[in-house]
């Protein structure tokens, strides 16, 4: 699902424990990035099981894949996520049958990962590699033979990641929203409660701060 | 990002771009996701979903809130204990009334006198009236009659441990307890500035000049904006008006000034705890 062509939101759409959803550029569901037509967001509101099953075929890799970005976590991302589905399904009611529910829901899912970096859970957690690995660097701009290749990628892979836990929270979700999601510079802005302007200027010092995380490191 | 925004990154934004773009999805394990699915449909989570909200710990404001309060509650102590003991007034004699700062203050009212005084203040006394009081365990003052000082608060626990008194007219006699161990007290007058950190003496202020006698320890002595030389026990120290421009002298001390911080020792010493 590309949101980037479809940044439907639902203005009245609550959001639990988070912002307003942003109100601009309104489409038709069966446009939106889910998919789902408006029959089906209709069932959603009355918690209507079948239809709740297929908003969440239609959204839940959507929303693991953003959590898990911005956790840097599976286990927590699976909590994170299981939380988010719990949320949606509270708040079925307010969801708006006439917008795409796809912000509405990353909206609530970064929420959700907000409240989480607060905790003591996620600190603990993050005990991902340190992009300062020495060694990991020396092997990767060192030019390793084939057999290793697969390895150095895996290597490669996980500073990057490291890399990315080591953002400040507003910096990593503006990659996140921005290149996993698809989301354009706009879209991240209402999500983020934002300026659009203020969105790009954050976007480009998460890539600089990266770059300087990652320096020497990426061949 | 734009076609144009690519454009505009540098090499190294490029390159973190592209390895950012090249990690791939992440994938939820396939059981996990069919029992999430089943949980969602039918509304029935399982116990402990919701751990973000139980595990959150207070939120940012809070703990600068709490932090904040602490803070303030441990300066707030720390202002309030480190506070030296009240002035008490010991003795009061004369006539009718003296000035506190601009205050006339009946000299019969010992209770009120002592509060007006509790911090130090500006007292004047007119002639025949006397005045002697004690910071219990820190120090003690008597002061003759017509005498014009500004009385210092008693030093602080930990912090203001320097204090300064005005002798501007009469004569002051001073003695200091235990409780004045470490501390500063720095006496002035128009021709003198005495310094001491612990000891009896009295500073006596009369046209002809600052006489500073010293009865126990030894006190540091100087006219205004000149050298300081130490005075010992048993000496006094003469220090001319400016406009004269004579070197201060020293003699033994004065007898009246003696008798007179003997007297003090013997009044005040138990609430000196010398």
């Amino acid at each position: 699902m590309s949101t980037r062509e479809n940044p439907a939101h639902s203005p009245g759409s609550s959001v639990p424990g988070g912002a307003e959803v942003p109100s601009d550029a309104v489409v038709s569901p069966a446009e939106g990035a889910s998919g789902l037509d408006r029959a089906t967001l209709e069932r959603v509101r009355e918690r209507d099981p079948a239809a709740l099953g297929r908003l969440f075929d239609a959204c839940f890799p959507r929303v693991f894949s953003l959590v898990h970005r911005l956790l840097g976590d599976r286990t927590l991302a699976e909590d994170a996520a299981a939380e988010v589905f719990l949320k949606v399904h509270r708040a079925a009611h307010t969801l708006d049958p006439g917008r795409d529910p796809s912000p509405w829901l990353y909206t609530i899912a970064t929420n959700v990962c907000r409240d989480l970096w607060r905790s003591g859970a996620y600190r603990m957690s993050r005990r991902a590699a340190s992009v300062h690995d020495e060694a990991v660097a020396d092997r990767l701009s060192s030019g390793a033979d084939e057999p290793e290749r697969v390895a150095m990628v895996r290597e490669r892979e996980a500073l990057v990641r490291a890399a990315l836990a080591a953002l400040p929270d507003p910096l990593r979700i503006a990659i996140v929203l921005h290149d996993y999601q698809g989301l354009s510079h706009q879209e991240v802005a209402g999500q983020t409660g934002i300026g659009h302007a203020a969105a790009r200027k954050r976007y480009s010092r998460a890539l600089v701060a990266m770059a300087r995380l990652l320096e020497g490191k990426l061949t | 990002m734009t076609p144009h925004d690519e454009d505009l990154l540098g090499p190294g934004e490029a390159r973190v771009r592209a390895a950012l773009l090249a990690l791939p999805q992440a994938e939820a394990d396939a059981h996990y996701r069919a029992r999430l699915r089943a949980q969602f449909m039918n509304g029935a989570f399982e116990p402990g979903v919701e751990s973000v909200a139980r595990i959150s710990p207070l939120p940012r404001s809070a703990w600068f809130g709490t932090a904040l309060a602490v803070a303030a509650s441990l300066v707030l102590a720390v202002v309030l204990f480190d506070q030296g003991p009240a002035w008490q007034v010991t003795r009061v004699g004369g006539p009718s009334a003296l000035l506190v700062g601009d205050r006339l203050v009946a000299i019969k009212d010992a209770a009120t006198l002592s509060a007006a005084l509790a911090h130090g203040g500006h007292v004047r006394l007119p002639a025949g009236g006397t005045l002697e009081l004690v910071a219990p365990g820190s120090i003690a003052m008597s002061l003759s009659e017509g005498s014009d000082v500004v009385i210092p608060r008693a030093p602080g626990r930990w912090f203001g441990r320097s204090v300064r008194a005005e002798v501007r007219n009469g004569e002051a006699f001073i003695t200091t307890g235990r409780a004045f161990h470490g501390s500063h007290l720095t006496v002035t007058t128009e021709e003198a500035t005495v310094e001491v950190v612990g000891t009896s003496f009295a500073v006596l202020r009369h046209p002809e000049g600052t006489c500073v006698c010293v009865m126990e320890g030894t006190v540091r002595v100087g006219p205004i904006g000149e050298s300081m030389v130490e005075v010992g026990a048993g000496l006094r120290r003469f220090c001319y008006p400016r406009a004269l421009a004579r070197p201060s002298e020293a003699a033994p001390i004065l007898g009246y000034s003696e008798h007179a911080l003997h007297e003090l020792q013997a009044s005040t010493g138990l609430l000196l705890e010398r």
